[in-house]
């Protein structure tokens, strides 16, 4: 932020600047999971939502990290490798407010996997319409399946499970190893205290 | 917990690729119409159309009503197979921007042939779309990060991939484009090295793993492009013997390409790992040997 201010007295013009920098703090991290457990309370896992955060956010579960950004030490936000395309606690895209406003940032984030979250029910529903002898997906097993689409993998456009063929059940789907992979790296992920 | 383990493994042990995950191709038909190309001086009007254009048309290759949309962040009409001009664009479907792949449509008749190519951003296609020999088509380079994705830890420490169409089908032919690799992504990695030594010196645990990948990514140029192919053996059993996930996945990663009873012995014992996603990787890798007859 930058401040520039200029007068005219008596005929001579004043003009003088200041630039100063806004970083952040340091956030609790039992405050990051409750507010991340809110989120998220209704849902099979309610810590789901701060297991991916502390995954995407690179294991220190930090909306800010120590660094060095235009040659000032302090805590800025947590940027992705590629530049800082990415952010924060959730890694959502980069921007004034994902970036700066950790509780901006998980809601960004949570309202993304609620959209996973709608979108396999979607597919699930029609399926089981066609099919009445194949059973729902467990909550836990909706989760995973959103989990896939919340992360890079979802581009194979690969679910997590699919029915079996005579759609009496689910199998784990054999093309999505690297969906399937995030999945685990997700819930590996330990919470800090 | 070990119990719990065994089962992680277990399931994910049945969940083995049937193919190389990092390419997907299938068959489709399009519902949006796309003013295709129909010759190389018509590629520059193409590449204007507007982005949402490109945006529905990919929408529109379903092979299934119920796939996520898809959002474009660039793409590129080029002569991607001789007589043939393709369509690449850097997708995303996590609803994040994460742009984690590169699909390649060509059409086909009435239908589209549409590969997904795993390719890890940043993206300028540009690069990554271009005519590496001159025969006056298009080469299309992908990239993965060797430590794969770890949200914002992804080191940008790359392995680029050169594939060629034939048929509307992708074939690896990195091992064709040795210079490539001497002059596009080795010379990188001594600067890189230095300025890790820098940081190394004064805490040689917060750089291991990336030296490490370096590490890899050179001896992957040896194996893979020319051709000495247990190079990294040595190394691969350092990095299993050290109980760290990561260097471990990298070893995993290195056991699966290099061929032997040695390699064979020791993804068997990481199978057994009671760390899941390290059993995991190594399980996924065995499945994908006896695929492959080794």
């Amino acid at each position: 932020m930058s401040l520039q201010c200029e007068a005219t007295l008596l005929g001579r013009s004043f003009s003088d600047s200041e630039t100063a920098y806004v970083d952040g703090t340091t956030i609790p991290n039992a405050t990051i999971t409750t507010r991340l457990s809110g989120l998220y309370s209704g849902g099979a896992t309610p810590t789901l939502l701060a297991h991916i955060a502390v995954y995407e956010s690179a294991g220190c579960y930090c909306q800010f990290r120590q660094a060095t950004l235009f040659g000032v030490p302090g805590r800025w936000p947590n940027e992705s490798y590629d530049g800082g395309s990415h952010v924060g606690l959730m890694q959502v895209p980069n921007g004034m407010v994902n970036a700066f406003d950790w509780m901006a940032n998980t809601q960004a984030g949570s309202t993304i996997f609620q959209q996973k979250l709608a979108y396999v029910r979607n597919w699930v529903s029609p399926q089981r319409t066609s099919h009445p002898t194949l059973p729902d997906l467990t909550g836990t097993q909706y989760e995973d399946d959103a989990l896939v689409f919340y992360g890079p993998y979802s581009v194979e456009l690969q679910h997590y499970y699919i029915p079996n063929s005579g759609y009496t059940g689910w199998i784990l789907n054999p093309n999505s190893a690297h969906g399937q992979g995030y999945v685990l790296n997700v819930r590996s992920s330990v919470i800090p205290n | 917990m070990r119990a719990t383990n065994l089962v992680l493994s277990a399931m994910i042990f049945l969940s083995t690729p049937l193919r190389a995950p990092a390419q997907k191709v299938d068959m489709v038909e399009a519902t949006y119409r796309l003013n295709w190309p129909d010759s190389i001086s018509d590629i520059a009007r193409a590449n204007r159309i507007p982005s949402e254009e490109v945006t529905k048309f990919l929408n529109s290759l379903r092979a299934q009503e119920e796939e996520p949309q898809l959002r474009v962040e660039e793409f590129r009409f080029a002569s991607i197979e001789r007589g043939r001009i393709g369509l690449a664009a850097t997708v995303d479907a996590s609803g994040r921007d994460l742009f984690y792949g590169v699909w390649v449509v060509l059409p086909e008749g009435t239908k589209f042939r549409r590969t997904l190519l795993a390719s890890a951003p940043p993206h300028f296609l540009a690069r990554e779309v271009l005519d590496l020999d001159g025969d006056g088509v298009e080469e299309v380079i992908a990239k993965e990060p060797i430590g794969g994705y770890q949200g914002a830890r992804t080191d940008p420490i790359f392995w680029y991939s050169i594939f060629q169409f034939r048929r509307g089908l992708p074939k690896d032919v990195s091992s064709n484009f040795p210079e490539f690799y001497r002059r596009a992504v080795l010379p990188d990695l001594g600067y890189l090295l230095q300025l890790l030594a820098l940081v190394g010196n004064t805490d040689p645990n917060a750089v291991r793993f990336q030296q490490a990948e370096i590490q890899f990514l050179q001896l992957k140029f040896t194996r893979k492009i020319l051709g000495e192919q247990d190079a990294g053996l040595q190394e691969a059993v350092a990095w299993t013997d050290t109980g760290d996930t990561r260097l471990r996945e990298l070893a995993i990663s290195a056991f699966e390409e290099i061929p032997g009873p040695q390699s064979l012995k020791r993804l068997q014992e990481l199978g057994r790992s009671d760390d899941p996603i390290v059993s995991r990787r190594a399980l996924n890798a065995l499945a994908r040997l006896r695929e492959k007859g080794r």
